[in-house]
């Protein structure tokens, strides 16, 4: 029967990991913004933890765990793409295409192109607080920094997109009001 | 506390929910008498739920669909425990005895776990339920099939009656996963005067519900929360699991 057991208990398993796939997604998605690159950092994560589910001692921190892989396997394609370029210091240019450029004045795709521009570092911080909930202490876990640099990071980050997006938007008025008055 | 001492950064922490409630006082303080910290504030809240919408539907993500992976979960379980159910069955067929019908418990097909060969054996329930010292019976049901349900309550209903004049440590559970959990819903079930009856009469019969089958339902339905169960009924978080588990204690198991 303990047979039987350890296999409802790897059952288990998968489904606490297809579970959160749709979370991790998301979260990938935020950091990298290509739905190709958000899945295979996924798969590569998942794979990851399935290959190492007996370091997974407590379940109940499961989410911390899987988002720390996820956030292992981002940096080690940003490593393998870009020798000796430390993430935290790059920032991502937004790519100009004739579709994004007739969603920018979107809401969705606004927000997104200013959560692009944020520095690696301050992205994470930001999609964990906002998109999964994590706690500041949980983030520390996640990203292996100490939580005052989560909190500067999340400050400054919230910094960035208040002056791109709530300020802009006061001066972006002017703009639609020009367009009505042309059309 | 005043705004100079109020950095930036406590008071994303507040907005985060992150303060203790002393530290929070001292926060809502600070806000009430500066008109400014209260737009920052505001600011910030904003800035969070702008985040969370602009992420509410990114892109689909071409290898995985989220309800491809859920739906055979429940339902994978329920073939599962049927499967085991059907191999049970079969080798009970094979070694086929003429069964002892004991007085008034319906002769089905019930399965128990053989400590000393390790396997799972078929048996008729009745005798079954006469060898079987510890008298737990575990009802399994996963159709909506309100005849079958009816069947169900009858049995435990038969095997409770039967027990009631022998010693204590009877005990009945009756386990609802896949479509059958409509049996056990509120506002669906046709049931529910009926069980409710049962478990007021019966202090050692228990309804259990499948947490996965309630999730599935919970998604296809596209409610906001858990979906609704009748009065007493509990929750176990896989039927499968929590079947496995009773016949590894000796309970007789009967697919209804």
């Amino acid at each position: 029967m303990s047979v039987i057991a350890n296999l409802c208990k790897h059952q288990q398993f998968r489904r606490a990991l297809a579970d959160y796939r749709e979370n991790l997604y998301r979260i990938a998605y935020s950091w990298c913004h290509n739905p190709a690159l958000a899945d295979d950092l996924v798969q590569e994560a998942l794979t990851k933890a399935l290959k190492n589910s007996g370091q997974l001692r407590d379940p109940q921190t499961i989410k911390a765990w899987l988002y720390r892989i996820l956030s292992n396997c981002w940096r080690d394609h940003f490593r393998r793409s870009r020798d000796c370029v430390d993430v935290d210091d790059v920032v991502l240019v937004d790519k100009d295409t004739p579709d994004s450029n007739h969603d920018r004045n979107q809401v969705v795709q606004r927000v997104r192109t200013a959560i692009a521009l944020l520095p690696m570092g301050q992205r994470q911080v930001i999609s964990l607080v906002d998109l999964e909930g994590c706690s500041y202490i949980e983030v520390a876990q996640i990203l292996d920094v100490p939580i005052g640099t989560v909190m500067s990071r999340l400050s400054r980050a919230r910094q960035a997109l208040k002056e791109r997006l709530l300020e802009a938007e006061i001066q972006g008025d002017s703009t639609v009001h020009r367009l009505r008055t042309a059309k | 506390m005043s705004r100079d001492k109020l950095s930036d950064e406590r008071l994303n922490a507040f907005v985060d929910d992150e303060l203790d409630s002393s530290e929070k006082n001292l926060v809502f303080e600070a806000l009430s008498q500066d008109d400014e910290l209260r737009q920052q504030a505001c600011e910030l809240r904003q800035l969070s739920e702008l985040v969370r919408h602009a992420y509410s539907n990114p892109p689909p993500s071409q290898h995985f669909q989220k309800r491809e992976s859920r739906r055979f979960s429940p339902f994978g379980q329920a073939a599962a425990a049927a499967l085991l159910v059907a191999v049970g069955g079969a080798i009970g067929w094979l070694s086929h005895e003429p069964a002892s019908n004991a007085a008034d418990v319906p002769d089905m097909r019930a399965m128990v776990w053989g400590e000393d060969d390790r396997a799972f054996h078929s048996t008729d329930l009745s005798s079954a339920t006469s060898h079987n010292a510890l008298k737990r019976v575990i009802l399994h049901l996963n159709t909506s099939s309100p005849a079958r349900f009816e069947e169900a309550l009858d049995t435990a209903e038969k095997l409770l009656n039967k027990y009631a004049g022998d010693n204590h440590g009877s005990e009945i559970e009756v386990v609802a996963n896949a479509s059958a959990i409509k049996l056990l819903r509120s506002g669906y079930s046709p049931f529910s005067s009926r069980v409710q009856a049962l478990q007021e009469k019966y202090f050692n019969l228990t309804f259990l519900a499948c947490k996965d089958a309630m999730d599935h339902i919970r998604e296809l339905e596209d409610l906001s929360s858990d979906v609704r169960l009748l009065p007493g009924v509990e929750v176990t978080p896989s039927a499968l699991e929590h079947i496995l588990e009773r016949m590894n204690e000796g309970w007789v198991y009967l697919n209804v």
